[in-house]
């Protein structure tokens, strides 16, 4: 048997900055983990997504993942970084990239990405819903059909964005919602809006994540 | 000195040049199985893998101690009991709602317990890490203690009723299973271990204090004084109102729970045991920052704990930097404190 010190050496992990989020296992890519990093410079908070997997096909799936990243949440390249991505608005939307990021890694690598569109067909209204950008990071809300289930939606999606993507509520009824950092985010709302169409599944699948992998002990395990 | 010396000298309670970083259960993560090619739950029955996810303990975060024996399920796979073995992100359980043993008589600890696989896996991991460890580095080993094994053969639900209504026969039960814990204990010193955790999960949320003096105290002094090396008890959750009763056994540590305040615990223990812990797993190492790691370990370095590490597995999916910071921490603490 080859030594397997000898191989492994010694302090190959690298300094990626704060771990944000983790997809532990990829079902498109030899079940490697893929970590999604941040890194503040000049105050700007750069991205990078990781894996620590030498497994063919591992480098093809991270470069997947970043594309998808800039396409399907209008993320760019950090400047003078090859691998690193910001936000146009020089912030980061944590929750919100947390959560898409996962929804992400769903997408098998060579899948068509393309910006979804605000307008999502809304099962409990029975018609669609419009997140219209009405400039300065707001978004508003709407029920095509103007119907009373539509209308009721358009709060509960608003309070859906709110909550995944920490977006301040506004108005009575609460329709519009506001990112902090002024700007327009139309691929990442267009992204979480199904998600925000059911926070509640959301928020299971959050709650059930952090639990798995952690050890009970044989007591708690009944 | 070297980490296997540090950490033997923490254990006998005797100076150390800084304080051991110190992992008697888990310290493996996806990301470390991604980085070594090592995967749960093969990293868990095949000693080559098993042997190099363990040694990124030394060779990644920069702890003094290995310990290849992740989960806690080895030999209740060689007593029969069924096995849960997960995928890669989550532990290998045992189906406890399938016991194996109902009564006395059906316990049997089986001729081949050092040699079924699942065993056998830990002995030779053991070996090959210090084959290619060497002298340097202190491995750890793991046996299960009888409460917990109890657990497992008859189920939580069983073993905990028939300790409330025939105390002797509890006794008994526990009795013949400690051979379990003995002859699994020994094959790891003859492997080359040089310290075992041994989990008993005696814990405080199901059991009272009391309970372990009346249950399980002696037996704990029978294996401090039966297994040759240094014996770390490990118990989850609030366990003060036991630690005067652990501090008599002779044990040399008590790996401790983050629900315990470490100056608490040093007060009860004086001296007589070393404690081991105790930074939070599921809210701090999991979810928190390095910088809060950083908070934990240097309240446990003021309160004079002996050796610090989690407080038990850590989650799977625990990040690398927030383990790094454990040791990290540690030296920072040692630097601006010269004399401790």
């Amino acid at each position: 048997m080859q030594s397997f010190i000898k191989e492994q050496e010694m302090g190959k992990t690298l300094d990626l900055g704060r771990r944000i989020e983790l997809h532990s296992m990829d079902k498109y890519c030899h079940e490697i983990s893929l970590g999604l990093y941040r890194k503040d410079a000049g105050g700007v908070p750069r991205l990078l997504v990781h894996t620590y997997s030498s497994s063919d096909g591992a480098d093809a799936r991270v470069a997947f993942i970043v594309d998808a990243l800039r396409v399907m949440l209008g993320m760019k390249n950090a400047e003078g970084r090859n691998r690193e991505i910001v936000f146009p608005c020089g912030t980061v939307h944590l929750r919100a990239l947390k959560r898409a990021f996962l929804d992400l890694c769903k997408l098998e690598t060579g899948a068509e990405l393309k910006p979804r569109p605000l307008t999502a067909h809304d099962k409990k209204a029975d018609g669609d819903l419009t997140a219209v950008n009405v400039g300065g990071g707001a978004y508003e809300i709407r029920s095509e059909d103007g119907s009373d289930a539509g209308n009721k939606r358009a709060v509960a999606v608003a309070r859906g964005f709110a909550k995944i993507c920490e977006m301040t509520a506004e108005g009575d009824p609460a329709t519009r919602i506001r990112f902090s950092c002024g700007s327009s985010h139309d691929e990442l709302i267009g992204m979480l809006m199904f998600r925000a169409q059911n926070v509640r599944a959301a928020m299971q699948e959050e709650e059930m994540a952090s639990t798995k992998g952690v050890l009970a002990a044989p007591s708690q395990q009944i | 000195m070297t980490s296997r010396q540090r950490v033997t000298a923490a254990l006998r309670r005797e100076p150390v040049d800084r304080t051991p970083v110190c992992n008697p259960t888990s310290v493996a993560t996806v990301e470390l199985m991604d980085l070594v090619d090592a995967h749960f739950p093969d990293a868990n029955r095949d000693p080559e893998k098993m042997a190099r996810l363990a040694a990124t303990s030394y060779t990644e975060l920069g702890f003094d101690t290995v310990m290849p024996v992740f989960s806690i399920i080895q030999e209740s796979a060689a007593l029969g009991c069924k096995i849960q073995w997960e995928e890669k992100d989550n532990w290998p359980t045992v189906k406890m709602s399938e016991p194996v043993w109902s009564e006395l008589d059906d316990i049997r600890i089986p001729a081949n317990l050092e040699t079924h696989p699942d065993t056998k896996c830990v002995l030779d991991a053991i070996k090959l890490l210090r084959k290619e460890l060497g002298d340097d580095v202190f491995i750890i080993g793991k046996t299960m203690g009888p409460w917990s094994l109890g657990y497992h053969c008859f189920g939580v639900e069983k073993f905990l009723l028939m300790s409330l209504d025939d105390p002797d026969m509890t006794m008994k039960c526990l009795e013949r299973m400690k051979e379990s814990t003995l002859r699994f204990g020994k094959a790891q010193i003859e492997a080359g271990a040089d310290a075992l955790t041994l989990p008993d999960h005696a814990t405080g949320d199901l059991v009272s204090g009391e309970y372990y003096e009346r249950f399980l105290k002696d037996m704990h002094i029978e294996f401090a004084r039966d297994l040759d090396i240094p014996i770390i008890l490990h118990i989850c959750g609030k366990t003060v109102d036991r630690m005067e009763y652990i501090a008599q056994t002779g044990m040399a540590a008590f790996h401790f729970d983050s629900k315990n305040e470490p100056q608490e615990s040093m007060d009860i223990v004086n001296g007589r045991i070393s404690l081991v812990g105790n930074i939070n797993n599921p809210e701090t190492l999991y979810s928190k920052e390095p910088d809060d790691v950083g908070a934990e370990v240097t309240k446990n370095l003021e309160a004079g704990v002996q050796l610090v590490g989690p407080e038990c597995a850590i989650p799977l999916q625990t990040s690398i930097e927030n383990l790094k910071a454990i040791p990290k921490a540690v030296r920072e603490f040692h630097a601006s404190h010269p004399s401790t």
